[in-house]
């Protein structure tokens, strides 16, 4: 009986965990913009198909080059660039790329690192040892630099920028769960655990791991938004999507040198890596402070 | 109170000002202080690697030679005339075997020691031993000093081009190298050229002065600084700020400096080859009908809009019309898709089919997609894969299957077919000839072209051998880029063809 009457509780908390931080991110203005920004992005990005053909998108047209922004001829709202392509389906089209390298390189990142770090962290020892002095060999090369030597060692493609980005950000998610693991192993709810007799998987699972989610998530939030400047500096060096793929990074590197005679073609993807970046960021604040105890009321 | 601060402000004003102009007035006063606001700055794109002319490697450092150093004589493509430098005259035995300079008296080198025959005999000797400049002057075997100012040049066998390629070696000073060294020279060179060499900050500048003793009169302009700035954009900038008066020209910044009042654009044509390039090793390239379908697929027009907005000449011949040796009668491609498709079902190619990746550098990143979309249209696809500078590499040992490439032959020596060789030669198999051809004919007809004398029988083996390249279509030549520059408008600039600018011929307005 006390424990089906434990349970009910717990389960109406969980719920209203969720609704309160909720409860608390709606009440920041800008992380509310934030969300607003990303879902517009997010929607373009999967929808892309209802505005733009894939077709126009690396279609050339030599009559249609360098038409400014305009609803009349087209319509092209954000102009064409030098090969007469219509800037605004190379931007949606390019969000998909941009989008998606942020969230698939975090979460490959946040994934593998985070396992990294809870074993170190549960096992200790030698474990700890090895995998962390790894992960400080991973931390001690600059991120771009790191991502730009996967790239040039296993060739320029999207699957590789994946790799070498997660690669590059790895450590960070080990360093993290590991410090947070290390203070749950020592709390009495995981001796508890070990006491019933739980396997090592189940404890890591099921305890530790849901136990350390809220920062990791913050992180996540942090570091797509970084992850997407990188992946921006990768292709604008060239090592990123091959063209005639749209990305936002190499669309901005080719509109460089039109910079002062169409300058709108380095304002539009410059101006859409911002707000994506910013709209990232600022979600990723919003749930830092609605997850932090002490600003609950 | 008010009044008061505000009075002791202007006060405080007026005394700085004087202060500030008390020490400066005797300085501006002075020509010293005249001349440096006279300095002239040039952008160099890219740093010397060295200031001897007999390891020169690179574009950029020819900028640098032609101001500190004096050939003997002058090929002035901009009217196709030969201007003396050093030499007075010369003569040619009637074998072609025996080349006789005269030169001119009294010439000085920065150092005031007079140029005599010896210097030049010691000039053209370790040339003829440079690993990166021998073969310009090859067949060379000996030079003979006859008198102070007569120097005979004795050949192995006739070389055709030799009269031109050694009348452009930089002539150096034979006592002082001796007597500094290599390495001496590298640090403190000396020509007679209308410019001294000054100091150097490797990455950062390179720094001239007018050669006050130089036998055509001193230069006009005393100071100049050549800055290096890689960075077209940042060169662009620093032009319009003022900071720099001569630079060279991106084309996307062509349409805004032409509307400009302060800033004057120069062009010329040049013999700039950027071309597509098929690796003949590899099927389906191997083909030759496949090559020619290419060759008829590209719209160069659009090419050349994308990637030089225009500024260039179209031409399905790689051998530039400026060239000694360049066919009116060669094939020429124009764009003709159909025309593509027909040869490919006459080569029994079923499309759609996959024929790779186009390879290329960040110089073919703009002309890719659209040779992609070309392709498409006859039913071939192909990838795209941009990399760094090893693709270079990559292409010239045969690890590629179509590439684009910028490819300059004309540098520093003369604009004759025999240049050519480092494209078409079947020994440039691992090195420049890209489509890995070797034709024998080709070889032979370099051979003759080189051995003759005559100027109309070389011709004809060169148009000959002109019309064999675009024949084989192993190249798709796209088009030859201008030659862009920019300089500020209180400047008098020649810009020679194709692309040579000597401080010596600038002045102020």
């Amino acid at each position: 009986m006390t424990r089906v009457e434990a349970i009910k509780p717990k389960r109406r908390k969980k719920q209203s965990q969720i609704a309160l931080v909720w409860h608390q991110y709606k009440k920041s203005k800008t992380a509310m913009f934030g969300l607003g920004v990303l879902s517009v992005f997010v929607l373009l990005a999967v929808f892309a198909g209802f505005f733009a053909s894939p077709e126009s998108v690396i279609a050339t047209n030599q009559k249609a080059r360098f038409i400014p922004p305009s609803w009349g001829r087209g319509p092209h709202i954000f102009g064409t660039d030098e090969y007469g392509r219509d800037v605004f389906a190379r931007i949606i089209y390019g969000s998909r790329v941009s989008l998606s390298i942020g969230i698939i390189s975090t979460s490959c990142a946040a994934v593998i690192g985070g396992l990294l770090g809870a074993a170190a962290a549960y096992y200790g020892g030698t474990v700890d040892s090895i995998v962390m002095r790894f992960m400080d060999v991973i931390s001690s090369i600059p991120q771009i630099l790191l991502a730009m030597a996967v790239v040039a060692a296993l060739g320029a493609n999207m699957t590789n920028l994946l790799i070498a980005l997660t690669v590059s950000s790895i450590a960070t998610y080990a360093r993290l769960v590991r410090s947070t693991v290390l203070t749950l192993v020592e709390q009495d709810f995981i001796e508890a655990a070990r006491a019933c007799g739980s396997s090592d998987l189940r404890i890591i699972v099921k305890h530790i791991i849901p136990n350390s989610l809220s920062p990791i998530i913050c992180q996540m939030a942090f570091s797509s938004s970084r992850m997407i400047l990188t992946a921006a500096s990768m292709s604008y060096l060239g090592l990123g999507i091959q063209p005639p793929n749209p990305e936002w990074g190499s669309m901005l590197a080719s509109a460089k040198t039109y910079m002062w005679t169409y300058p709108y073609l380095i304002t539009v993807p410059g101006v859409c890596i911002v707000l994506a970046a910013l709209s990232i960021t600022l979600i990723g604040d919003g749930i830092r402070d609605a997850v932090d105890p002490r600003l609950k009321d | 109170m008010k009044r008061v601060a505000y009075l002791f402000l202007v006060a405080v004003c007026c005394l700085s000002l004087v202060a500030g102009c008390g020490p400066k007035e005797p300085e501006t006063g002075t020509p010293q202080g005249e001349v440096e606001s006279k300095t002239l700055y040039y952008a160099l794109e890219n740093d010397v690697a060295s200031v001897n002319p007999n390891y020169r490697t690179l574009a950029a450092e020819h900028s640098l030679y032609r101001q500190i150093y004096e050939p003997l004589y002058f090929y002035n493509h901009n009217n196709g005339t030969v201007e003396n430098r050093l030499a007075v005259s010369h003569t040619i035995s009637e074998d072609g075997l025996e080349y006789t300079f005269t030169i001119k008296e009294g010439v000085k080198f920065h150092n005031g020691e007079e140029v005599t025959a010896e210097d030049v005999a010691f000039t053209v000797e370790e040339a003829a031993k440079s690993a990166y400049i021998g073969s310009t002057i090859a067949n060379f075997k000996y030079a003979e000093v006859i008198d102070k100012y007569t120097v005979k040049l004795v050949l192995e066998a006739p070389y055709a081009s030799f009269l031109e390629n050694v009348s452009q070696l930089y002539i150096l000073p034979k006592a002082y190298y001796n007597e500094v060294g290599k390495d001496g020279f590298e640090e403190k060179p000396i020509g007679c050229g209308a410019y001294m060499f000054v100091d150097r900050l490797p990455g950062s500048h390179i720094t001239l002065k007018a050669f006050p003793d130089y036998y055509r009169g001193e230069a006009p302009i005393k100071d100049v600084k050549m800055m290096i700035t890689s960075d077209a954009t940042a060169s662009a900038l620093a032009l319009e700020a003022g900071e720099i008066n001569i630079i060279g020209l991106s084309s996307a910044n062509y349409e805004k400096f032409k509307a400009m009042d302060n800033v004057t654009v120069l062009e010329c044509p040049s013999p700039h080859i950027t071309t597509v390039h098929f690796n003949t090793e590899v099927a389906p390239f191997d083909n030759k009908l496949v090559r020619q379908a290419i060759n008829y697929a590209v719209d160069r027009e659009f090419m050349m809009e994308v990637a030089v907005d225009g500024l260039g000449e179209v031409t399905s011949n790689i051998v530039h019309p400026m060239m000694f040796g360049h066919s009116p009668n060669a094939r020429t491609y124009e764009y003709n898709p159909e025309k593509a498709k027909e040869l490919l079902a006459e080569a029994g190619i079923t499309t759609p089919m996959n024929i790779g990746t186009i390879r290329c550098t960040s110089f073919g990143e703009k002309l890719a997609p659209i040779l992609q979309e070309n392709l498409a249209e006859i039913g071939l696809i192909a990838d795209i894969e941009v990399s760094d500078i090893s693709f270079i590499d990559d292409a010239c040992k045969g690890n590629y299957s179509i590439g684009i490439m910028g490819l300059v032959v004309y540098n520093g020596v003369a604009l004759d077919m025999d240049a050519y060789s480092i494209l078409f030669h079947s020994s440039a198999i691992d090195a420049f000839n890209l489509p890995r051809i070797a034709n024998p004919r080709i070889d032979e007809l370099f051979a003759l072209g080189r051995a003759a004398v005559d100027e109309a029988e070389r011709l004809a083996y060169y148009q000959e051998l002109n019309e064999l390249v675009q024949e084989d279509a192993g190249w798709c030549m796209l088009y030859s880029k201008y030659t862009l520059m920019a300089c500020t408008s209180d400047l008098n600039v020649t810009l020679y063809a194709p692309g040579a600018i000597y401080f010596y011929d600038c002045s102020w307005k």
